[in-house]
């Protein structure tokens, strides 16, 4: 389509598609602080949605993207050692009712995701996507390591991580209201542990104590399922 | 999340001296950070091939830095800067990994409705132990 108006090697060229991935992300961040950072429409939703349609309209295979895109998902690794600062501030902040506040990671992080392992298994049957699935609660750049360790789809991965998000951002606090056990604890430990970092910027927004609370068990959670996980499935 | 900058032992050291010499301490200072992080993240993949062990290898990575910081019990300036400048970016660094969905299409197409399904029902089972876990536990402290 657009590959008339563009000479090809353009197309093949690293540069390109890494211009095109900031380019995307940069008007992602423009839409949303126009939209009062609507919580349906974060940068990275319609930064994909811009590279994809990108894609699509020049018929770009995705290997050929990717020699651009890795320059910048390369940095996903740094990120994830990174995430051993908020963990050590987090173990102490929250020292004395730790055992408490873990059993609940624990417990509350494994059922739901051994429930949508279990629907994905019965209901579609397909070992790939059952692997992928396991990842689907904890924060995008842990999941894309859990899914390219035990070969699983990262891309479906990173998909599942953003719909759980949003989904559960919107839910989560809804759900616990109506069954009035809602609380700064209650309601932030479960946002971080089934929503991640989308539900600890809901959390954000219903108040500090709410998203202290969910950015601990965001990254417990996070931790605990990249340790453990992997071994299981 | 918050993006608090603390500037620490170079801030103290260079008080004196202007803003464009500051600022240059601690470009080189986010530099010595991403320098570490990158050894831990290395040093996580040559441990999960030696041992290996299924956990990826920047969670090693963490977990070897994690246990560091805690045996000095305090956090290298260098490294908080480095990761509080990269946190922030993620969404950025994670749009090349989900455009590879436009090589699963099929899948989505087939079972798209059937994932949006399980990814909200399975929320509801872990949000109420999550809740009776912390209930319980509030209850019996009380």
């Amino acid at each position: 389509m657009l590959n008339d108006l563009i000479p090809a090697e353009l197309l093949q060229l690293p540069s390109t598609w890494l211009m095109v991935t900031l380019g995307a992300y940069l008007l992602g961040l423009k839409l949303y602080q126009q939209l009062n950072n609507a919580p349906w429409l974060p940068p990275v939703l319609s930064g994909f949605l811009i590279v994809t349609l990108a894609l699509w309209l020049t018929d770009t295979p995705y290997a050929t993207y990717q020699q651009g895109g890795q320059l910048l998902s390369f940095f996903l690794g740094p990120v994830v050692v990174g995430l051993a600062i908020p963990l050590f501030h987090h173990f102490h902040s929250m020292r004395k009712q730790f055992i408490r506040l873990l059993l609940a990671i624990v417990l509350g992080s494994l059922t739901t995701v051994f429930v949508a392992v279990a629907l994905t298994h019965y209901w579609i049957g397909i070992d790939a996507i059952t692997v992928t699935m396991v990842s689907k609660s904890v924060t995008t750049p842990v999941a894309v390591a859990i899914a390219e360790q035990t070969n699983g789809l990262p891309a479906l991965a990173a998909a599942f991580v953003m719909v759980t998000g949003i989904i559960g951002a919107a839910i989560i606090p809804l759900l616990l209201k109506w069954l009035k056990l809602d609380s700064p604890k209650i309601t932030g430990m479960s946002l971080g542990i089934c929503a991640h970092a989308v539900g600890t910027s809901r959390a954000l927004e219903l108040g500090q104590e709410y998203a202290a609370y969910s950015a601990m068990a965001m990254t417990l959670t996070a931790a605990l399922h990249a340790i453990v996980l992997p071994w299981l499935f | 999340m918050v993006d608090t900058l603390d500037l620490g032992s170079s801030a103290v050291r260079c008080e004196s001296s202007s803003l464009s010499f500051r600022t240059k301490i601690k470009n080189e200072n986010m530099l010595v950070g991403l320098f570490a992080l990158l050894v831990f993240l290395i040093l996580g993949e040559a441990i999960q091939s030696w041992i290996a062990v299924p956990v990826p290898s920047s969670i090693i990575g963490m977990v070897l830095l994690l246990i560091i910081i805690t045996l000095r019990n305090k956090i290298p300036t260098s490294i908080e800067l480095a990761a509080n400048k990269l946190a922030p970016l993620l969404p950025l660094f994670i749009i090349p990994i989900s455009a590879g969905l436009i090589t699963q299409a099929d899948i989505v197409q087939q079972h798209g409705l059937k994932f949006l399904v399980i990814l909200t029902l399975s929320l509801i089972p872990g949000v109420l132990v999550t809740a009776l876990v912390l209930k319980w536990g509030d209850s019996s402290a009380k």
